[in-house]
């Protein structure tokens, strides 16, 4: 079956004031699959994210949802677009439940009472909280943070998940335990968006990567058993370098 | 629908989180009650205490008893000079100098006689509140003191003032007599010349009588000159005519012979005759008539004799007597005839003349005598004009003394509300004698409405700032952002939220209002929370604004602090906005602060509804609506990274 763009950058540049952050960004990203983009601290990743999240606007190129241009309409991408950061963005406050609770009714979740609360239920058992469904958002630890991240992150059934540095700050034992449900998310239909830098893991869970340097994608990568990123991203920015 | 609900879970969320914050509860319970306690403890208090006075006399010892009653509240301290005081008082160790005059308390014996004297003050007005607390309380006292000594100069003056009013009065009284008596003059005068008038109507067609004799005589009197001088001029004629008749009857007689006559008495009847030899021969005794008187009656032909001796009266009958003899006889008859007749005419004439002078003696008598009448007349007539010009003078006179006396009166009456009494009144001519609008009003009901105002600010605005704060500084407000809703969602969730809190905390306050002060709090609910529900608006939406602006915390807090000490101080809450400059009071005038104690003050205070506070709500409701756009546009322009 022939898998579809959900997302494309076409031509995409931004700016902040006299700095070029992105350069003509030309990039598709295929429905189901797990996309990494790869970049050094201040190559512009965040700022195509927000660009793809429509909280900047870019001044050049287009941006598509499976097809369909949102430059100038963010709405309907976020919608479909789910959002683990690399901080955790819920309510310490708030229990696990609470906080999904929350979130279900901002991202105008449909299911009501009983539906809704095994629709929060289910998400959660997938990530392993529902025992701790009463727990303060504060109390958790950090893996069980990140998890209720990316268990909100998924409250709206999102078409495409963007994992910003998922893995940050979790013990190698977590950071496995964590891409065991992205991957399993995947496998549901999920597109998703992964920013990181760690190759390893890139290389071991996702099916493309794409190399940022300076606002410029360097190269996109297919990942096979072979690849080496770390050795592609050197090639990359040296090319750039030279 | 949906709205609602997102609205309703951001009050699920924020109450949530509120009330799982140590620090938010605090703030919402403890901190208000303390604050509001606290500041009412501090208005509460009525008296001074513990206040350094320094004094500077050169009489110390003197005026060192009227200190003991300062002594409640003040320590005294003597100072030999000003400098070391005021230096003290910049430095806090004195709260206030009093300077006293060499002569103060002493009696002006070269003047007046009054006790005077000077006191100077000394204050640092930085201190504003707390010094002008001690002076008014310091001049409170010496001004009493000062009034008791001039309220017993003025009973003194207005005893003086009194008594004179009493022999003005006494005065007046003597003229009231002279007005009397001058009425009495007045009226004889009218009955005199009353009959003066009578006088004279009666005098007039008697004096007219006289005038008219008068003119009648005065023509008796003409004719009579000239009848007079008709027979003087007849009787000269006639004199002239019987000369000429006396020279022919003498040469008549002269013509004649000349002899004696002789008067016998023959018998009983005497004769006459001129033969002397007849009677000599008879020897008839017999008189010669030469030496006798006689008159011859021609008519009857008889002598008279009346002389003759032993013989009153002899006549003689001539009718025998010889012709001869009776022509010389009648000659002499004629010529004693003529005599006679001279003799009657010079006696007539002599009468004539006598009784023309007489006539003309009378008519000059009487002539005087109608001139003393006329003169009588115009005495009358002088007599009753200056009668009449006496009385318009005592008429005038008496109007002037009335007039007068009315004037006197007046200003007797004037005077006469002066009594010792009244000396105070002469003190305190503005008068010290304060009449409060609300006289039973105590400190802590006065203060509320500001101390209302001002911790509604506070809360609202800081309330609002911390939370918004926490809000949009969270992590989990990235992922709110990201979701498919209005970002004022979270704006106006937020706003309720903090409403809901501040009206809860002020709640608390009007509670304490209520039960712990006794205000009249909820009696007047509707109206105070019109103005406290903007008022918080206005503030919440202000640190709002701030903390959107200014993310980050501490210079955010510090600014919203700053913003509210801002509102408390370009106030009348330390100087009076009327002692502003005018730009800055206008700006004063026009401040939420202002404005809401403004209002607080009429419903709490002087109970007013709402359309008495119309105007406060109209403003407090625009600088919402202008704060409101702000924050909307603020939030769409800032809330995006």
């Amino acid at each position: 079956m022939k898998k579809e763009v959900v997302i494309e950058f076409s031509g995409v540049s931004k700016a902040f004031g006299k700095k070029q952050v992105l350069r003509g960004i030309n990039l598709k990203i295929i429905e189901g699959e797990i996309f990494a983009i790869l970049g050094r601290s201040g190559s512009g990743k965040s700022t195509l994210m927000n660009t793809l999240l429509g909280i900047y606007r870019p001044d050049k190129g287009k941006v598509f949802f499976e097809g369909k241009e949102i430059t100038q309409d963010s709405q309907i991408l976020r919608k479909v677009v789910g959002l683990t950061t690399q901080e955790n963005s819920f309510y310490d406050k708030l229990s696990v439940y609470e906080n999904m609770r929350y979130y279900a009714n901002l991202y105008e979740v449909k299911k009501r009472g009983r539906e809704l609360r095994e629709h929060i239920q289910g998400i959660l058992k997938s990530v392993e909280l529902d025992k701790s469904a009463g727990v303060l958002g504060g109390r958790l630890s950090g893996g069980m943070k990140r998890r209720l991240d990316f268990a909100i992150s998924m409250i709206h059934e999102p078409k495409i998940l963007i994992l910003d540095e998922p893995t940050t700050g979790l013990d190698p034992l977590l950071v496995g335990q964590f891409w065991d449900i992205i991957r399993k998310t995947a496998k549901s239909g999920k597109t998703i968006i992964v920013i990181s830098h760690i190759f390893r893991e890139i290389e071991q869970n996702c099916d493309r990567a794409c190399i940022l340097d300076k606002g410029i994608i360097k190269k996109v990568i297919e990942i096979g058993p072979k690849t080496d990123l770390l050795r592609d991203f050197r090639e990359a920015v040296r090319d750039a370098a030279d | 629908m949906q709205l609602i609900k997102h609205l309703l879970f951001e009050q699920y969320k924020n109450f949530r989180i509120l009330l799982r914050n140590i620090s938010s509860l605090l703030l919402l319970i403890i901190g208000p009650l303390a604050l509001i306690l606290l500041v009412g403890y501090a208005y509460s208090g009525v008296s001074l205490h513990d206040i350094n006075i320094g004094v500077m006399s050169s009489n110390y010892s003197a005026l060192e008893p009227a200190f003991q009653n300062f002594s409640s509240f003040a320590n005294i301290i003597h100072y030999g000079k000003t400098d070391d005081c005021t230096s003290d008082l910049r430095l806090y160790k004195t709260h206030v100098c009093l300077q006293f005059s060499d002569d103060f308390g002493k009696i002006d014996t070269n003047n007046s006689d009054f006790v005077s004297g000077t006191i100077t003050f000394y204050y640092d007005n930085s201190r504003k509140p707390l010094s002008n607390k001690v002076v008014e309380v310091l001049s409170d006292y010496f001004g009493v003191e000062a009034e008791k000594i001039s309220i017993e100069s003025a009973r003194s003056i207005f005893g003086d003032i009194q008594d004179f009013v009493k022999y003005v009065e006494s005065k007046n009284k003597d003229l009231l007599v002279m007005v009397n008596e001058s009425e009495n003059v007045r009226l004889s005068l009218i009955e005199r010349h009353d009959r003066l008038v009578e006088m004279r109507s009666e005098f007039l067609p008697v004096y007219d009588q006289i005038k008219y004799v008068q003119a009648q005589l005065d023509n008796v009197s003409q004719r009579l000159d000239e009848d007079y001088v008709k027979y003087n001029r007849s009787y000269a004629k006639l004199d002239s005519e019987l000369r000429l008749l006396r020279s022919r009857l003498k040469s008549l007689d002269a013509l004649m012979p000349s002899y004696e006559l002789y008067l016998y008495l023959p018998a009983d009847e005497f004769k006459i005759t001129d033969n002397l030899s007849f009677l000599s021969q008879n020897n008839l005794s017999y008189y010669n008539l030469r030496k006798y008187n006689y008159s011859v009656n021609l008519e009857q032909m008889s002598l008279n004799i009346s002389n003759l001796e032993n013989y009153p009266s002899v006549l003689v009958n001539l009718s025998e007597l010889g012709s001869p003899m009776r022509v010389k006889l009648s000659t002499r008859a004629g010529v004693d005839a003529l005599g006679a007749f001279e003799e009657v005419l010079a006696n007539f004439s002599g009468t004539t003349e006598d009784y023309y002078n007489y006539l003309s003696f009378q008519k000059k008598q009487f002539d005087v005598a109608v001139g003393m009448i006329d003169d009588v007349r115009v005495m009358l007539d002088t007599d009753i004009s200056m009668t009449e010009e006496y009385i318009q003078k005592i008429d005038v006179a008496v109007v002037k003394v009335r007039e007068t006396q009315g004037e006197l009166n007046s200003t007797v009456r004037l005077f006469s509300r002066f009594s010792p009494g009244m000396a105070e009144k002469l003190i305190k001519p503005f008068l010290k004698n304060y009449e409060p609008i609300l006289p039973n009003i105590d400190n802590i009901t006065q203060a509320y409405p500001g101390m209302i105002a001002i911790i509604v600010i506070f809360i609202s605005i800081l309330f609002a700032n911390i939370v918004t704060l926490t809000e949009i500084n969270s992590k989990a407000f990235y992922r709110n952002l990201l979701a498919p809703v209005n970002k004022l969602i979270f704006i106006f969730g937020l706003i309720i939220s903090i409403i809901t809190i501040v009206f809860f905390q002020i709640f608390v306050l009007l509670l304490v209002g209520q039960l712990n002060f006794g205000i009249d709090v909820f009696g007047v609910i509707g109206s105070l929370a019109a103005v406290i529900g903007l008022l918080a608006l206005l503030f919440i939406i202000i640190g709002m604004i701030i903390s959107i602006l200014i993310r980050s915390e501490q210079s955010s807090v510090l600014t919203t602090t700053f913003v509210a000490l801002a509102f408390f101080l370009f106030s009348d809450s330390v100087t009076p906005i009327e002692i502003m400059p005018k730009l800055a009071g206008f700006f004063a005038s026009h401040n939420p602060y202002v404005i809401a104690t403004l209002a607080f003050k009429k419903i709490i205070i002087f109970g007013m509804g709402l359309p008495l506070i119309a105007n406060e709500l109209m403003l407090l409701g625009i600088y919402l609506l202008v704060a409101l756009a702000i924050l909307v546009f603020v939030s769409q322009r800032r809330l995006k990274n």
